[in-house]
């Protein structure tokens, strides 16, 4: 155990080497956060210049069905990613956990190599496949607006948005069914039940929690995701985090744009809240990353 | 009969269900890759002929070249903030060595938990505060902050799953601590620490959200820069660039997996830091 442990002094000297980190904290995260909620409360005069406190931003935020909408399709798109990573996600998952080698090997590089290239790169990929005349639009045509393609549509946005956060769903769900005990599949077998009733009896139930556990991950991922939704939907489809960058950095409306960042945000951190408890409980811990 | 078709359907649903999943993952990168080689002064897909010319553009091209430099100065950069400032925490916090470890880490987390965008926003309005433009130490400190936590989690993990007995042989045949942490602990973790490391410096090569807010194009990153190209007026050669950047993490990509490989216990945690 550390030395010093119980003496007065080298305790405060133990907290030496969390200064560095708490003061970068400090100054590059904690006083962001707190201007972005009190310029929450200012009143937008005009294009970055503010006034006095009031709740109008909420307000507006809240009532207006253009920003409710955008905030309402934030939401929408983030819990179809969620299921829809789950979905995709599974499979994959149970295949490197249960593969052979060589499969695993195949597919762990398969999902890497995507984990580590830039969603801007990505997104770009679906931009070419989406677009008008492109593949997808001959090959999935019922699916988009006929030859127009996906480009622009919440279709193509789900899409592209699950393919980027379906490497943390695969990662999350392999930490569970690798833990899976592999006796009580063989015991199921033995006791004469098909493969499709212990997959549904035994294995499923069993790492139910890490799929919750990787559809919050994603959800609370997918509620701020920019770069997808900002190149596939543009303009005809925004959602709350484009509609911050397009408040923030174009119109200068900066009130507004810290008031739909406060509600995404406190829609991300009840999410992980839930998240935190439910990995710890069942030591789903895990791809606790974001890249969105 | 039936039984023996059942169980044969049962054993071919998942070979094809995984193909089309490997197909998904794939398909955007090797699209991207492909179309790089077109002939057309247009992006298009099914490549039209074969040239290498956007390629030599691109590597010739000195705002690509900038842009690239510019990635590779501000992730390394960042990367050794994060590193100087969690390496310290993570020692200290794995070792339980202050009250409330465990609550300080997940403070430590929060970052990761917080979407980007709120704090970039922050940031952008405390430097309009202050009436400065964003200097590039702004961009380097703001992705410190957002690869800290990597690290700190794959450090702390590694420490904590040393065994206890290999610092109790050393203590008890005499070495001193400072002998134990260089000689034994440190080299120890050396090898999850450097993933730690190459994560967070591909997390932060990769980010847009930052460098996109607070400095636009004046200080163009290289997903900055593609971002402008593909938003205003794209062509192969943004094709080109983002190819080669696929090449990257495949090597990444294929040297992590056969590591994994080799290793007969692959991480449990289903942390990505396991293969970074």
């Amino acid at each position: 155990m550390t030395a010093g442990r119980n003496r007065g002094g080298a305790r405060r000297a133990a907290w030496l080497p969390l200064a560095p980190v708490l003061t970068l904290y400090a100054i590059q995260f904690v006083v962001p956060m707190a201007l972005v909620a009190v310029t929450s409360f200012r009143r937008h005069e005009s294009a970055g210049e503010m006034g006095g406190f009031t709740t109008d931003n909420f307000a507006k935020v809240l009532q207006d069905p253009y920003y409710l909408g955008m905030l309402g399709r934030s939401l929408a798109l983030a819990g179809e990613t969620a299921l829809l990573t789950a979905v995709l996600g599974y499979p994959i998952a149970y295949a490197l956990a249960r593969g052979p080698r060589w499969l695993k090997v195949v597919l762990l590089v398969v999902v890497m190599v995507p984990l580590m290239t830039s969603s801007v790169v990505r997104s770009f990929g679906w931009m070419v496949l989406f677009a008008r005349d492109g593949i997808f639009s001959t090959l999935a045509g019922p699916l988009g607006d006929g030859p127009a393609g996906l480009m622009y549509t919440s279709t193509g946005v789900l899409l592209a948005t699950a393919h980027v956060l379906l490497p943390f769903m695969v990662l999350t769900l392999y930490g569970v069914l690798d833990r899976l005990n592999p006796t009580l599949v063989q015991a199921s077998m033995n006791l004469g039940a098909s493969r499709t009733g212990t997959f549904l009896r035994i294995t499923l139930p069993l790492s139910m929690n890490g799929v919750v556990a990787g559809m919050l991950l994603v959800f609370a991922t997918a509620t701020s995701a920019f770069v997808t939704p900002q190149l596939i939907g543009g303009t005809r489809y925004r959602v709350a985090a484009t509609e911050i960058y397009e408040q923030s950095i174009n119109l200068l409306n900066w009130p507004l744009a810290s008031a739909m960042a406060v509600l995404l945000v406190a829609v991300a951190l009840l999410t992980m809240a839930v998240y935190t408890r439910l990995s710890r409980d069942s030591g789903a811990s895990g791809a606790t990353g974001i890249i969105g | 009969m039936t039984r023996r078709l059942l169980s044969w359907a049962e054993s071919a649903v998942l070979p094809v269900v995984v193909t089309v999943l490997v197909a998904f993952l794939a398909a955007p990168l090797v699209v991207l890759v492909a179309t790089a080689f077109t002939q057309t002064p247009y992006l298009s897909f099914p490549p039209d002929g074969f040239t290498l010319r956007w390629f030599e553009g691109v590597l010739s091209d000195p705002t690509w070249r900038a842009a690239a430099w510019n990635s590779l100065i501000i992730a390394a950069m960042s990367v050794g903030v994060a590193a100087v400032v969690g390496a310290p925490a993570a020692i200290v916090l794995a070792r339980r060595g202050v009250r409330f470890a465990p609550s300080l880490t997940l403070l430590i987390m929060i970052p990761i938990m917080v979407p980007s965008i709120m704090y970039v926003l922050g940031l952008m309005l405390g430097y309009n505060e202050l009436d400065v433009s964003v200097p590039t130490w702004g961009i380097v400190l703001a992705l410190a902050v957002l690869t800290t936590p990597y690290l700190v989690r794959t450090l702390m993990a590694a420490l904590e799953q040393l065994d206890p007995a290999l610092e109790e042989a050393a203590l008890s045949l005499g070495a001193s601590r400072l002998r134990i942490w260089v000689e034994i602990l440190l080299p120890n973790v050396a090898k999850s620490f450097f993933s730690g490391v190459s994560l967070a410096f591909i997390l932060a090569f990769d980010e847009l959200v930052v460098p996109l807010f607070l400095a636009g194009p004046d200080v163009p990153t290289l997903p900055v820069r593609i971002y402008s190209s593909v938003a205003y007026n794209v062509d192969p050669s943004v094709a080109a660039v983002s190819s080669l950047l696929v090449l990257v993490s495949a090597l990444v990509a294929v040297l992590s997996a056969r590591d994994n490989l080799r290793k007969p216990t692959t991480r449990k945690d289903g942390a990505p830091d396991g293969g970074a």
